[in-house]
């Protein structure tokens, strides 16, 4: 016979997991109904919001009569294919200085003892502490000065200072986690310390450069305000910048504005997917030790 | 292969002194541990050698050559880690072929070494494993496949076997003893494991606190330890301790232990007499278990002691006395009959004694 305070664990146990399913599903129908909006948005005929739907199953909005009309209003848009170019270049650019500066930032902050390496990694932290917001201004003053304004590093330069400082502390911990018998091994087994940084250290902390250069691309990809600032030329607008201009004084164009945030929507679905597995694992590998 | 010569070597990180005046020659395939407790400075002497650390002061030199300023990848020494540090994403084949790829040896070549040290080390079928994949015995294997195959001067083990389970420890340190017999490289062993010393040196090299206390074949470090620290570090159970004053006695030199006499055997007070003042010094007379006669009943120069404890080994055991202040355990066989409580008798005059300074530590005799 089963005895009884077994039994009541069980019953205790499925409850507490139906409780948790219940708890998912309502954050997810939270989560993702916006976003299934702003799809039913970019296929229903017509610019106005929540018009043209049938309700399936009471709350998923479907087209009534489904269009292409304002993807292709999109894709023939005079300069969307410079604004896409710029966001693309400014992105692609973002993620590669990000990651070109992370990686040995993470490995001296790791490996070496230097002085001032604490402070080092303070000032990484420093720019989390203040909203992105306050320091807009400043920095047009000082790109301003420059001569950066209405040019790309106006906006590639603060968009990979600000992704470096969690970036930095991801690497160093997915360093941290490497045993330095390893880089030691290698090194004498005929490697130089970079041949060893790079043969040994990058390839086993893959699932952090990957989180690095993700959160590089959201970082600078989905921007507004700071391009707003920097980019006043509409031959240097990033897509942000092309979607907010669909908002008018008097009119906004809904329908192109939502199939412009699904065109956007979808490198970062693809990236997301792809890295998915990688991304987990890096944000948390290092939290727990062993 | 290469002869290893560590010329007062010291290493300081801080304020603490790792390694203090080491001076070692190890000959060319020569097999030498370095032994000692934790902390001793045993594994930074090795990596002085490896180059991971730079001495602070002292020279360094692999075949003659002063290696000071080389860097590891330079100086043809293959190390092998306590813990392996195999590379984990990378399959048991490419772990070896790591060192061969690294100093750019022709594909052909490469397969060829990998493929002989694999079969002399019976892990052909491990080839396309990866590291998470074998157990301890194998992964200690692929990390001395990957020392091995390059065919360096010098091989440096820093505790290789102490990850590994009782009996595979036993049968591997026999097989790499084998091993570095049939390939004749000159290896340094570090170890903290006294019965891993014993059957693998050539030569042990003890040290304590940074310093090294003598360098010896086993045999003689067992025989002969140069002072008291050695002495009680080597042999399992460690050398009774005797503390006294030496003393003339019926024209016989002995050793005054307060509660009891031990008269000291005649070949080893011939050598203490031809010392200066030893009459009335204070002195640690030791004494190993095997030395140690042990009765149930009175016999002629046997001490009375009150036996606190037996271990039984097997055809031995252990008994456990009370001798005045002092601890002594003698090795008697299985059928000597001996319970906790009772008296018995013990008989410490041994030519196989040492006599030890009681302020130094060093051996007199």
């Amino acid at each position: 016979m089963i005895p009884q305070p077994k039994s009541s664990a069980k019953v205790l146990s499925v409850v507490k997991s139906a409780f948790k399913h219940l708890f998912l599903i309502v954050m997810s129908i939270v989560s993702i109904y916006p976003v299934l909006w702003v799809v039913s948005t970019a296929f229903t005929p017509g610019e106005t919001l929540a018009t043209g739907w049938t309700l399936v199953l009471g709350f998923v909005p479907v087209p009534t009569s489904p269009t292409l009309e304002h993807l292709s209003f999109v894709f023939g848009w005079k300069d969307f294919g410079l604004w896409l170019t710029n966001s693309a270049l400014v992105t692609s650019s973002t993620v590669v200085a990000t990651v070109a500066i992370t990686l040995p930032a993470g490995y001296a902050l790791s490996r070496r003892n230097f002085p001032g390496r604490s402070q080092a990694m303070f000032s990484f932290l420093l720019p989390q502490m203040f909203p992105g917001v306050v320091t807009i201004i400043p920095q047009f003053l000082i790109f301003a000065t420059l001569g950066l304004v209405n040019n790309y590093l106006g906006v590639i330069i603060p968009y990979t200072v600000s992704s470096l400082s969690l970036s930095v502390f991801i690497m160093k911990s997915a360093f941290d986690s490497v045993p330095k018998d390893l880089d030691e091994a290698a090194i004498i087994d005929g490697a130089s310390e970079f041949k060893a940084f790079r043969r040994i250290l990058v390839p086993l902390t893959l699932p952090h450069v990957a989180t690095v250069a993700l959160w590089a691309f959201m970082g600078s990809w989905l921007d507004y305000a700071l391009a707003h600032v920097m980019l006043s030329d509409n031959s240097l607008w990033t897509l942000p910048l092309a979607l907010y201009s669909l908002i008018q004084p008097n009119y906004t164009l809904f329908g192109t504005f939502a199939a412009l945030s699904v065109i956007m929507a979808v490198p970062v679905f693809i990236v997301f997917m792809v890295f998915q597995k990688y991304l987990v694992s890096g944000l948390t590998a290092g939290a727990v030790k062993g | 292969m290469a002869r290893v010569t560590l010329e007062n070597v010291t290493k300081v990180f801080g304020e603490v002194v790792a390694i203090k005046d080491v001076n070692i020659d190890i000959a060319d395939g020569e097999f030498l541990v370095l032994l000692g407790p934790s902390g001793c400075g045993k594994t930074t002497a090795l990596r002085v050698v490896a180059g991971l650390e730079k001495p602070t002061t002292g020279n360094v030199y692999i075949g003659g050559m002063l290696v000071n300023d080389v860097h590891p990848k330079d100086r043809d020494v293959a190390m092998v880690f306590q813990s392996y540090a195999l590379y984990p994403h990378m399959n048991v084949y490419t772990n070896m072929a790591f060192p061969l790829q690294m100093r750019k040896h022709p594909k052909r070549e490469i397969d060829e070494r990998v493929r002989r040290a694999a079969e002399l080390l019976e892990i052909s079928e491990l080839l396309k494993r990866r590291p998470k994949e074998l157990s301890g015995g194998q992964r200690q294997r692929v990390a001395l496949g990957r020392a091995i195959v390059r065919n360096p001067k010098v091989f440096l083990m820093d505790e290789p076997l102490s990850n590994l389970d009782a009996k595979l420890r036993v049968q591997t340190r026999i097989e790499l003893k084998n091993l570095q017999k049939r390939i004749g490289t000159t290896t340094i062993y570090v170890t903290h494991d006294q019965a891993e010393a014993m059957t693998l040196a050539d030569r042990v090299a003890i040290m304590k606190e940074g310093e090294v206390q003598q360098v010896d074949p086993p045999t003689q470090v067992y025989a002969g330890p140069a002072n008291r620290f050695v002495a009680g570090f080597i042999g399992s159970p460690a050398m009774n301790f005797i503390e006294g004053t030496l003393v003339t006695r019926e024209a016989r030199l002995m050793l005054d232990a307060g509660e009891f006499i031990v008269p000291i055997d005649t070949s080893l007070s011939e050598a203490i007499k031809r010392l200066e003042g030893y009459e009335g010094k204070t002195v640690t007379y030791g004494i190993r278990s095997e030395d140690v006669a042990v009765g149930s009943s009175p016999f002629d120069g046997g001490v009375e002691v009150s036996v606190f404890g037996t271990e039984l080994m097997g055809s031995e055991q252990f008994v456990h006395a009370r001798a005045g202040k002092s601890l002594v355990v003698a090795r008697a066989p299985m059928t000597f009959r001996v319970s906790i409580g009772d008296r018995a008798w013990i008989n410490l005059t041994s030519s196989n004694a040492h006599v030890f300074d009681a302020k130094t530590g060093r051996a007199l005799v």
